[in-house]
């Protein structure tokens, strides 16, 4: 794991930065929290970019790639989550022909949470419950014959969801 | 056994909206239980809504998808007394399906 040297909390560094450290430790605070110890190391922990990564192979074999698309992609959760154990997410497109919907999560031990394949007659709209191990960011993408469209929200969670 | 996923479905500007509900621990095997041995994963990996045996929904799962999960979805434009069939399986090769008539 790559050592971060300790700075005060928000002292001269870009919020980004200070965001994924923060969204780090609280990882590993939570899986602690959980008595996992012996897990709560790198190899578990997404790497940083683990969601960069995901969402541009999810991308693969589009015509348009991956895109940034707050317009078209809307992306729903509570702004505060007391409890990371269930956190109601909804990704809505505004986009034709959305064959798949994914949910994804950079403070999770995996950054796919779910994936959902659309048949017809499904409107471009999902709700699901899932778990966040503390705060960071949620992403909702959906991917068409054009490209992936995300968009990515900030979570901030006070106990993280593995009880 | 089929009382462990419930489909409730509600009729709205000539669509329905439905809920699946599947009850299932969905356990990361990240988690130790109160003695401190490690709690053996087990999670739903997978789970596929039919209407009238016509594929409307897959759903790929992971540890990080809540317990018992709950997916909602509107399907267009149906006619009424359509079939629903939900089905899922999990890492321990369980399965569950359970049927309902939409609203």
């Amino acid at each position: 794991m790559t050592q971060v040297p300790e700075t005060p909390r928000g002292a001269g560094r870009r919020p980004d930065q200070g965001r994924r450290r923060l969204a780090q430790r609280t990882a590993g605070l939570v899986l602690m929290g959980c008595g996992v110890q012996r897990l709560a190391r790198a190899d578990i922990l997404p790497p940083v970019g683990a969601v960069n990564a995901a969402l541009a192979a999810l991308g693969a074999g589009t015509e348009a790639g991956a895109i940034e698309a707050p317009e078209r992609v809307q992306l729903t959760l509570p702004q505060r989550i007391e409890n990371g154990a269930v956190v109601p997410v909804t990704v809505e497109a505004r986009l034709p022909d959305v064959r798949n919907v994914y949910v994804l999560a950079d403070m999770n031990p995996t950054p796919v949470a779910a994936a959902f394949r659309l048949g017809a007659g499904l409107a471009p709209r999902l709700s699901v419950r899932v778990k966040l191990a503390g705060s960071g960011r949620v992403y909702g993408a959906v991917r068409t014959a054009d490209g992936l469209y995300w968009t990515g929200a900030d979570a901030t969670v006070t106990v993280g969801g593995c009880r | 056994m089929s009382d462990e996923i419930r489909i409730r479905s509600r009729r709205r500007d000539g669509g329905v909206d439905v809920m699946v509900l599947m009850l299932h621990p969905m356990e990361s095997g990240l988690r130790k239980d109160a003695q401190g041995r490690p709690v053996g994963a087990h999670y739903i990996t997978a789970a596929t809504v039919l209407v009238d045996d016509r594929m409307v929904l897959e759903a790929e799962l992971g540890i990080t998808v809540a317990r018992d999960p709950l997916l909602q979805f509107r399907l267009e434009a149906l006619p009424t007394g359509a079939r629903l069939r939900v089905q899922w399986r999990d890492n321990r090769g369980e399965q569950q399906v359970a049927e309902a008539d939409l609203a």
